[in-house]
């Protein structure tokens, strides 16, 4: 164990608690995983977009020397799954192997487990498939026009229509001093994790049980996944996660390989089967971001208030849904946390294309709203003649406000951020003035968001739960269901455990995502673990701490509410005097009344409504978390080059937990919001993606990142763990449109068409040049 | 097959390999060190970088067969007795360390750096580390902490590991 | 896991015994640093049967001075060349390139030699070799020859020779070089690279070289640009006649529109860099 002792470690940059075994090479992934007799699985994907399965032969890949099973649908209980069932059932479109139709290049229909890769990869070549090929659509555009393929039952090919609508927005643009209409364009992007997909299946002949060790941000989410697809009962699935090498949106649901190591594990007698995707199959058949054309129409008044935003969204949602309705409610939603409107009406449509699967991306959706409405909202405040910054303050929300589609927004530091924010970069100074050196001028922007913690979209509750247990040394095991995928939630929990239990942060041993062992979960996503699992563990620490005081209450005769546990002692609150260690109050407890194990329980299910998916009515969060972000950027006008010189992040994060971590998250998501704005695109071609490399599709690297400077504002808020709010995406969010503005504060040209391109600067500049 | 003679970690290995045996493939399942990842095999992410001969290399472009007579360090050789390397100290002080992926490549080019050049600048850690990915961090605290190391380091703990 | 499919590796000591196993194999590959020859492999639908490595060949190794021209073993690894002091004094426009090829592990595995032989015209080796007026030592088991490097690129690749030397002439030449990325990212494939050599005479330039690589071609010589500035002292060149000039090359290359742009600012760019030599 550590020698090191921190106390009260909430608030406290502690060392994570993953990352001796990290920096050693001892951390082990799925990926590493191996055990004797493992097969090797792979997936038989199909080559067209768009066809008829009409035979699927497997005979001669069975008969192929090492080959130990080969499973297609016909093995399967052709069930459907999705990842919305619970509010969008009609969603549910994707069986685990298909066998009618293939709907994207990638499209899984059979799967094989050999002893090894290369006669796993012979295997599949020696299926024969027939196909009938159908036309295919590549875009929304051809998608929803009449008489085109189709794709699902669903209309005009729409696999999601959402509205929001309230107020009067046709009265109220009547009514603006000015208006405007504009169109943004995002595109599609990959999640690159490095660690790639992989799962591994063992199904046990004499229990009929199977266990699945998978990279997933999500184990409940695929345990329930797998159950329905198998007809088995969740207790006889067990999945586990062991470190995730990334996830950012695209480990959060089960995929069909996942399904297929575990069957090809039953079918080849309990053999374990391992499944890993290659980085072209990455890129090219898991998940991808949602291309979205964005279009608004809002109006303002002269001084400045926000009188209507109307618009719509199309999204290309790709072959299936995934969490096509969640992705399309949160880039037409997340602009109540941001701006008070009372007027406004947008669509949002969710297409269905011949190209892979649009699904969960950091920032669900948010990051194309932002860049569309924050670069909209600079734009609008351009009209009026108004400073952006204080167009923003204008507007922004307010803190213990309930927004006109019923959130209920209580800790609010959203104007404090753009106040700081604005005086960190010395925005008066810098917004709007001329900054030309030769060929490179200089400019300057702005974009704010806010986020939820947790989202109530997928079911009827948001539960997380949290066990304690406390050995007789006084060893502390954390047992949650949280998902760690290296954004340092096993360390956030572990602090708040120590920190309500009164202990070292040292002492906590975290045990996660196990769904035999660990309580219930959702996973990682919508920046809901520090916040919802955050106040499970805490509850538990409680609920631990209480039993304790308890005991030695009975044992001295005295009240257990006098008591407290601090700095690893047992104290009396009146005077913070120390009644004893904490390690003697546990052998107390060991040891009175013939034993009493320690075994703390929590559990958090954060306040929300459910939504009115017909308006867009209802409180989708426990809380909410909000920032300001400013962007410098050197434009070269003679080459259209845009380099990010600088960014500033302001964040009301309620309170940081571990504030490295959270300078970690910004940091991470800043840098990724850059590579999207600038060159991130994942690019198709009839389908098919055309850069499935990393020597293609081009990431941030080491060398030109900016200096970020991340401030905190602390608005510690009452519903979170110590004051705390999640906040591992909202930093993606106003980058793209922060740049954005930044290159028109430089050069006067709004680039509506991510990503920014030199080509596309350059070609806006003659535009400009030409009109005068 | 091929018989070679590796280094690896300081000690000697003999071994039998396929001819078209690959470094990483050797480390990984005849060694079994399984610090050393891959990610993308064509030489783009650096997760299975390893020293060899006092170089940061990519061991997902290397034939064992090839590197017959070298001298191998992955991250299961860094530190001593038990110690980790200062490297590894500043990479968990700093935050370094996200998913960790790409944590243990991105440590052996920070001391494949820092042996030949004891007090660099930002600007040439960024460029030292410019063929390690990293998704997760946004490389400022890996480059705060192999500053951090750069600085901590004593004169005396520099030893490379010798030329071939 | 076995990531490749089999094939005989061969690691000769002596250049003959490697020119003897290239003609013995069916279908060799040469092995320089590997960064292109495994990767293709990976790839590759055509599979060699026989891997023959260099590194163990002691005369592909090295960097000296011999008669007026600089020799380069082809098997000298990218950092050996930035590190070298024959390049630091008299190239350091193939220095700049060389930094900014790939990677640091790839500039640690990648040799010149692969550079050029394996023929990938992604990188900006060959165009700043060519410019600097590289010529390239080929052997094969009927004797050597030596020929261009923008001959040997655009000449029918021979299967069975080896390239044993790169030759520069060590002259009084001025050299810029210039590189436009596809993500304004400097670790990055160049959207377009120039690099542009001249020799100085009493009056102006002379024997001027152009040469622009991209990620669609092999080298392209600007020939119009080279003969508009041939002898032209440095105050009688206008903008208007070098982008007359790069116009007229634009027709024997794939540029498009924004490449041309780029190209253009570059030739800018030097045209000031050269003013400021005269001033």
């Amino acid at each position: 164990m550590n020698k090191n002792k921190t106390l009260s470690p909430v608030g406290k940059s502690v060392p994570r608690i993953d990352a001796r075994e990290k920096v050693s090479g001892e951390a082990k992934y799925v990926f590493d995983m191996t055990f004797p007799g493992m097969l090797v699985g792979k997936m038989l994907r199909s080559p067209h977009a768009h066809a008829k399965i009409l035979k699927i032969d497997t005979s001669k890949a069975l008969k192929l020397k090492g080959v130990k099973a080969v499973i297609t649908a016909e093995d399967t209980l052709k069930i459907k799954f999705g990842s919305n069932e619970f509010f969008f059932p009609y969603t549910v479109d994707q069986y685990p192997l298909e066998f009618e139709k293939v709907r994207y290049i990638g499209d899984e229909i059979a799967a094989v487990a050999a002893v090894d890769e290369e006669t796993a990869k012979e295997a599949l070549s020696l299926i024969e498939v027939e196909y009938e090929i159908l036309s295919a659509v590549f875009n929304t555009v051809d998608a929803m026009k009449p008489g085109a393929p189709q794709i699902h039952s669903s209309m005009n090919n729409i696999g999601v229509m959402l509205p929001v609508s309230f107020g009067n927005p046709d009265k109220a643009l009547k009514e603006s001093d000015y208006v405007r209409e504009d169109i943004f364009y995002l595109q599609s992007a990959a999640h690159c994790a490095l660690e790639p997909h992989v799962s591994l299946g063992q199904y046990e002949v004499s229990t009929n049980k199977i266990t699945l060790w998978t990279s997933t941000q999500a184990p409940f989410k695929v345990r329930e996944a797998m159950a329905k697809v198998l007809k088995m009962a969740t207790a006889d699935i067990r999945v586990i996660k062991l470190n995730v090498g990334g996830g950012f949106g695209g480990k959060l649901e089960m995929l069909p390989m996942d399904f297929a190591a575990c069957l090809l594990s039953k079918k080849s007698g309990g053999l374990p089967v391992k499944i890993t995707c290659s980085r072209e199959e990455e890129f090219s058949f898991t998940r991808r971001k949602h291309p979205m054309v964005y279009k608004l129409k809002s109006g303002v008044k002269k001084d400045g208030t926000i009188m209507a935003i109307t618009g719509e969204v199309i999204a290309d949602g790709g072959a299936y849904c995934s969490y096509g309705p969640t992705v399309i409610a949160a880039a037409i939603m997340r602009i109540f946390m941001v701006y008070k409107i009372e007027n406004i009406r947008l669509m949002g449509f969710r297409v269905y294309t011949n190209n892979s699967i649009s699904g969960a991306i950091r920032g669900f959706g948010g990051v194309q709203s932002g860049f569309a409405i924050e670069s909209h909202m600079d734009m609008l405040a351009r009209g009026i003649g108004m400073d952006s910054m204080e167009f923003r303050l204008k507007n922004a929300t307010d803190p213990n406000t309930v927004t006109v589609n019923k959130l209920i927004i209580s800790s609010n530091g959203l104007k404090d951020c753009i106040k700081k924010v604005g005086e960190a970069c010395g925005w008066k100074e810098k917004n709007g003035k001329d900054k030309t050196d030769g060929d490179i001028v200089c400019g300057i922007g702005m974009g704010i968001a806010a986020d939820v913690m947790g989202s109530k979209m997928y079911k009827s509750h948001e539960s997380a739960g949290s066990i304690i247990k406390v050995e007789e040394d006084g060893s502390v095991y954390l047992f949650t269901g949280a998902a760690d995928t290296g954004q340092g939630s096993d360390t956030a929990l572990a602090q708040i455990a120590a920190q309500e239990l009164g202990v070292a942060y040292e002492r906590i041993r975290v045990k996660a995502a196990d769904t035999e062992t660990t309580p219930f979960d959702t996973g990682s996503f919508a920046s809901r673990v520090t916040f919802i699992s955050g106040n499970a563990t805490k509850n538990a620490a409680t609920d631990a701490k209480k039993q304790i005081l308890e005991i030695v209450a009975l044992e001295l005769k005295c009240d257990s509410n006098d008591f407290d546990i601090h700095d690893e002692c047992v104290v009396k609150k009146a005077d913070n005097s120390k009644i004893m260690d904490f390690d003697k109050a546990i052998q107390l407890c060991y040891s009175f009344d013939y034993g009493r194990l320690i075994i703390g329980r929590g559990n958090y299910n954060p306040k929300t409504t459910p939504i009115d998916f017909r308006t867009g009515q209802g409180n989708v969060s426990g809380s909410y978390s909000f920032e300001a972000q400013v962007a410098e950027v050197e434009v070269n006008k003679k080459t259209g080059e845009v380099r990010v010189t600088k960014m500033y992040d302001v964040h009301d994060i309620g309170y940081p937990v571990n504030p490295a971590s959270v300078h970690g998250q910004i940091e991470g998501s800043i840098v990724m919001g850059i590579g999207y704005t600038l060159y991130e695109d994942l690019k198709f071609d009839q389908g098919r993606v055309v850069n499935p490399s990393f020597s293609k599709y081009r990431l941030p690297r080491s060398i030109g990142i900016p200096k970020i400077e991340s401030i905190f504002i602390e608005t510690n808020d009452p519903q979170g763990p110590f004051g705390a709010k999640g906040m591992g995406e909202s930093s993606l969010l106003p980058t793209a449109a922060a740049i954005a503005n930044a290159v028109y504060d430089a050069v006067g040209v709004q680039i509506k068409d991510l990503p920014i391109t030199p080509e596309k600067v350059l070609k806006a500049l003659k535009e400009k040049e030409d009109r005068g | 097959m091929k018989n070679i003679t590796l280094k690896v970690n300081g000690k000697i290995c003999e071994l039998e390999v396929r001819d078209s045996e690959l470094l990483i493939e050797t480390l990984r399942e005849r060694l079994g060190f399984l610090g050393t990842k891959y990610s993308c095999l064509e030489g783009d992410c650096g997760v299975c970088t390893v020293i060899v001969d006092g170089k940061n290399v990519l061991s997902c472009l290397m034939l064992s067969a090839d590197c017959d007579g070298a001298e191998v360090l992955t991250i299961e050789g860094l530190g001593k007795d038990g110690e980790p390397h200062q490297l590894q100290k500043s990479f968990v002080e700093k935050g370094a360390v996200q998913c960790g992926f790409c944590t243990p490549g991105m440590i052996l080019a920070a001391k494949a750096l820092l042996d030949k050049n004891p007090d660099p600048t930002d600007k040439e850690i960024e460029k030292a580390i410019d063929g390690n990915l990293c998704r997760c961090t946004g490389y400022m605290k890996i480059v705060e902490a192999i500053k951090d190391a750069s600085r901590k380091i004593k004169p005396n703990d520099q030893i490379s590991i010798s030329k071939r | 896991m076995a990531l490749l499919r089999d094939f005989k590796f061969h690691s000769p000591d002596t250049l003959l015994q490697a020119l003897a196993l290239l003609e013995q194999a069916d279908s060799p590959v040469l092995l320089a640093g590997g960064t292109f020859a495994l990767n293709t492999l990976k790839k590759s639908s055509k599979y060699p049967t026989d891997v023959i490595s260099l590194r163990k060949i002691p005369e592909l190794n090295g960097i000296k001075t011999q008669d007026k021209e600089l020799w380069i073993g082809p098997m000298t690894r990218i950092d050996e060349l930035i590190g070298s002091r024959f390049i630091q004094d008299s190239f350091v426009c193939l220095k700049e390139a060389a930094l900014k090829l790939g990677t640091t592990p790839i500039r640690n595995m990648a040799t010149i030699g692969g550079n050029v032989a394996s023929r990938f015209y992604w990188v900006d080796l060959p165009a700043v070799l060519i410019a600097l007026g590289a010529r390239l030592e080929v052997v094969s088991q009927d004797g050597g020859r030596v020929v261009g490097l923008y001959d040997y690129l655009t000449e029918k690749k021979l299967k069975k020779e080896i390239v044993s030397g790169i030759l520069l002439p060590l002259e009084n030449r001025g050299a810029y070089h210039f590189r436009h990325t596809c993500t304004v990212q400097e670790v990055d494939t160049p959207y377009l690279g120039l690099t542009f050599s001249f020799t100085r005479g009493k009056e102006g330039l002379l024997d001027v070289r152009a040469v622009v690589n991209t990620t669609l071609s092999f080298p392209v010589f600007l020939k119009g640009v080279s003969s508009v500035l041939q002898g032209l002292g440095y105050k009688e060149i206008s903008l208007d006649d070098m982008r007359k000039a790069v116009c007229e090359d634009i027709k024997n290359t794939k540029l498009d529109e924004y490449r041309i742009q780029l190209l253009c600012v570059d030739m800018e760019n030097i045209l000031s860099l050269l003013n400021g030599k005269a001033a």
